[in-house]
């Protein structure tokens, strides 16, 4: 019943109840201890003493003429009254070798005659020696010598006792004091039991263990589900807490804990922070070849700052978004570029007709079937993945509506791609390397960009070839790196990232990419393994 | 609290002696050094005697190549030799009797056997029953019987003091009969030669002393022997009945061992042992038995263990009243 019942006792009743138990302990053993070497030590004692004043008393030459003479037996009551006086004995009986009692407390026991039984090795014997008895008065110790005459037979008997229950009450006295210190102690351990509880208590806001436990699992499940990434810091800034997406963001372990957290998210102004006592929202960091959004929070207790969270989450994760929704803006802009050219041409064909121009309009849509002949084999022939093709179709209007000649190799085949290979992934490597052709020469006479794939080997390849200026060789290092463009105008946070994510979505598929740069040209080329292994982290 | 102490260090001596038990040089080296056999008593008693032939012996037959010497440290009934030998090594031996128990039963000494080393009985001599030639009695149940009709009716010499084996083999003998000891009358002189005097002077009616003191003056027609503590009748006084013919179930030696200091080890024990045992079959000592009119009576040191035990429980025994636990 009570171990049912121990898990809901409150924190204070275990810690007072633990101490308690630790102080009664500990009492109880040490004043078993004391009590017992004490009532040890009192016991031999009056068994020394006893012994003691018997062996005098029957030495006593008065005491041996007591024997024999009958009117000094006053005289004996007195002496042997004093020695009980002296040495706080309850009873000094003597008797004479017929067992007659000359000497005892009480008056009417005086004459009579009592057959030795305690006494029987010192009449018989001439023993000196203690025993427990209850032979006179009532349970006693006692020392027992024999009176000698002067040639060494027995002559009588001198029995010296303590009552046992004046013994008691005498150990009684001793272990009173004890007793009252125990009682004291107690109720200090309980005093300090109680105060400990209650400071502790203080310290955790009055919560019990078991509802830390929940709060403590509650705030892990919930941290682990972020996706922001979460550290938290004490009161000097050493790290207490770092949940999972802060690990994979910054890339680190678990070993980040109690170290400095601007050894983990350098270059923030905390002291800022701390001074302010408010947080500092939406800082970048560039860090570990990402750009992070960082919030930092005060943690306020009583309003003083005890604490840091930094959240923080991936930027390149928000641009990626912002391009996706660019790209699929991208792709309804191309397949409306597409509609806009054939109804330009509808437009032609009918203006045509109605002058009766009739060879021009023959002529005009035979190319134009030829082109489109050409253009759906390729795409639909013999590139079968959907996807693609979609692309693909809606970059041949953007293409045209930019004057550039776009054109497909008639030796690229593609079959449905595997799974693992998403639309979107498709999209960016694809849409950018494409558009980014196209930007590039654009302004340039005669633009060619032309497209080829083949999915033969164990690899897909795509390679993009345009017949523009080319890149410079220092520039090449940095073409894939967040930020960097060569544009002069677009969208600030849209630019110079489209070939930063082609490069992150390549290497998210485990492939490679190569840019070459030809004197006709730039040629970039896309190597995704078919099969999706996972990179081992 | 002391006691706990007191046993820790058992422990720890245990312990420490158990470690350097097999550092056993000094054993083998032993005995190193000059063997004293302690008297504790004056020359001229039985346990002069004792120590005296046993001297004697190793030194004529060779037995042990280091000197020995006998010291006589009398007193307290050997309560000041005893605990002389407490606090020496193995080199130094001492004469015992029931002494070594009665002493510590009576209140004389703090002493018991389990305070020494047990290395053998080498003798013992039997308690007589005397009285005047021209006694009524002539056996020793008419004595016993007479004491039981009235216990003060007879005065009964012992000497030197009360809890003595002579004493001590009287009470038993009474007690055996159903005599109420506590009544009795002993008349305590200072030597069993003032206890024959007393009894031929008609001081007392009774006296009880070992056999090599009255036997003489027995087979002189001085006193008439009634009892013998033995098991068998004695030799030369083969007249004499034992109390066990008579009908009382007790033998009682008065025998004399060797003890030696407490903690002695296992290869100091055996030393002994040979030594002892070796003595006890040589020619010489079957003289001095003879002389002094006692009885071989040898055991080994882990029987003289054993006989002591028996022997404290049996003293025990007789010293309490019949029904009446200490």
């Amino acid at each position: 019943m009570l171990f049912k019942n121990i898990t809901n006792v409150s924190l204070q009743t275990k810690i007072t109840g633990l101490l308690l138990a630790v102080i009664v302990g500990l009492i109880l053993l040490l004043s078993g201890f004391f009590a017992y070497s004490k009532i040890e030590q009192i016991i031999s004692n009056k068994y020394n003493l006893s012994m003691q004043t018997a062996r005098t008393v029957s030495l006593l030459p008065s005491v041996t003429e007591g024997l024999t003479e009958t009117q000094s037996r006053q005289s004996l009551q007195f002496l042997t009254d004093q020695f009980s006086m002296e040495n706080d004995a309850d009873f000094i009986i003597v008797q004479d070798k017929d067992g007659r009692i000359l000497t005892h407390p009480k008056d009417e026991y005086l004459g009579r005659i009592q057959q030795f039984k305690s006494g029987y090795r010192a009449r018989v014997f001439g023993g000196y020696y203690n025993m427990e008895t209850e032979e006179f008065i009532g349970p006693s110790i006692v020392g027992i010598a024999p009176i000698m005459s002067s040639t060494g037979s027995v002559q009588g008997v001198v029995t010296v006792g303590y009552l046992k229950a004046n013994l008691w009450s005498l150990i009684y006295d001793r272990v009173e004091i004890i007793l009252y210190v125990s009682i004291a102690v107690i109720v200090i351990g309980i005093l300090l039991g109680y105060l400990l509880a209650r400071h502790i208590r203080k310290e955790i806001f009055g919560y019990e263990p078991r509802e830390i436990a929940e709060l403590y699992r509650n705030r892990d499940t919930l941290l682990s589900s972020l996706n922001e990434g979460v550290v938290a810091t004490s009161r000097d800034s050493m790290v207490t807490l770092i949940n999972e997406s802060a690990k994979k963001l910054l890339d680190v372990g678990h070993s980040y804990v109690n170290k400095p957290i601007s050894s983990l998210l350098p270059n923030l102004d905390y002291q800022n922070v701390y001074e302010t006592k408010k947080g500092k929202l939406n800082q970048e960091l560039f860090i570990n070849n990402k750009t992070l959004i960082v919030n930092l929070l005060p943690i306020l207790t009583n309003d003083k700052v005890t604490g840091l969270v930094a959240t923080f989450r991936d930027k390149t994760e928000v641009t990626e978004m912002l391009n996706m929704l660019s790209e699929v803006k991208q792709y309804s802009d191309d397949l409306r570029a597409q509609t806009h050219e054939y109804s330009n041409q509808m437009h032609l064909l009918h203006g045509m007709l109605q002058l009766g121009k009739y060879d021009e309009v023959l002529e005009m849509v035979g190319q134009e079937i030829n082109h489109h002949d050409k253009i759906n084999r390729h795409i639909f022939d013999q590139i079968e993945d959907t996807n693609v093709q979609a692309i693909l179709i809606g970059k041949f209007g953007k293409a045209s509506e930019k004057k550039v000649d776009f054109n497909i190799d008639e030796n690229s085949y593609l079959s449905p791609l595997p799974s693992h290979i998403e639309a979107s992934d498709l999209m960016i490597i694809i849409g950018n390397l494409i558009d980014n052709a196209v930007d590039e020469v654009s302004s340039d006479p005669n633009p060619g960009v032309s497209f080829s794939t083949i999915d033969l080997g164990n690899d897909i390849i795509f390679e993009v070839t345009d017949n523009g200026r080319g890149i410079e060789k220092e520039v090449l290092e940095q073409i894939f790196q967040p930020g960097y463009s060569m544009k002069k105008e677009g969208l600030e946070g849209k630019k110079g990232f489209g070939l930063a994510n082609v490069k992150s979505t390549v290497d998210k598929l485990n492939g490679v990419i190569e840019v070459a740069a030809t004197p006709d040209g730039t040629i970039v080329t896309v190597y995704i393994p078919k099969t999706d292994e996972e990179v081992a982290e | 609290m002391k006691k706990y102490i007191g046993a820790m260090l058992v422990v720890l001596a245990v312990f420490i002696a158990g470690c350097s038990g097999g550092n056993s040089g000094s054993a083998q080296n032993f005995p190193n050094k000059n063997i004293e056999i302690i008297a504790p008593a004056t020359p001229g008693g039985g346990w002069d005697a004792t120590a005296r032939a046993m001297q004697k012996i190793y030194d004529d037959e060779g037995l042990i190549e280091k000197n020995i010497k006998v010291s006589n440290k009398p007193g307290g009934g050997g309560e000041v030799g005893w605990q002389y030998l407490k606090n020496q090594d193995a080199h130094t031996i001492s004469i015992n009797s029931s002494l070594v128990i009665t002493n510590n039963l009576l209140g004389q000494s703090d002493l018991t056997y389990e305070d020494f080393t047990p290395l053998g009985i080498l003798s013992t001599e039997w308690i007589s029953v005397a009285v005047p030639p021209d006694s009524s009695f002539g056996t020793g149940k008419e004595v016993m019987e007479q004491l039981k009709q009235d216990p003060k009716s007879l005065k009964i010499g012992v000497a030197p003091s009360l809890g003595n084996n002579d004493h001590l083999s009287f009470v038993q003998a009474a007690k055996e009969y159903g005599v109420d000891v506590s009544k009795l009358e002993f008349m305590v002189y200072e030597s069993g030669g003032d206890v024959l005097t007393a009894l031929l002077g008609g001081h007392v009616d009774v006296a009880s002393m070992s056999v090599s003191e009255s036997k003489e003056q027995h087979l002189a027609g001085e006193l008439n022997i009634v009892a013998v503590s033995s098991e068998e009748r004695i030799e030369g006084l083969e007249e004499v009945k034992t109390w066990k013919e008579q009908g009382l179930d007790m033998v009682f030696p008065h025998w004399r061992g060797i003890m030696g200091p407490p903690d002695m080890t296992e290869e100091e024990i055996a030393y002994w042992d040979k030594k002892i045992s070796k003595m006890v079959e040589t020619e010489a000592w079957q003289e001095v038995m003879k002389n002094n009119e006692w009885e071989p009576y040898y055991h080994n040191s882990q029987e003289s263990k054993e006989f002591l035990e028996k022997q404290t429980k049996d003293y025990k025994e007789l010293l309490q009243q019949a029904g009446l636990t200490e």
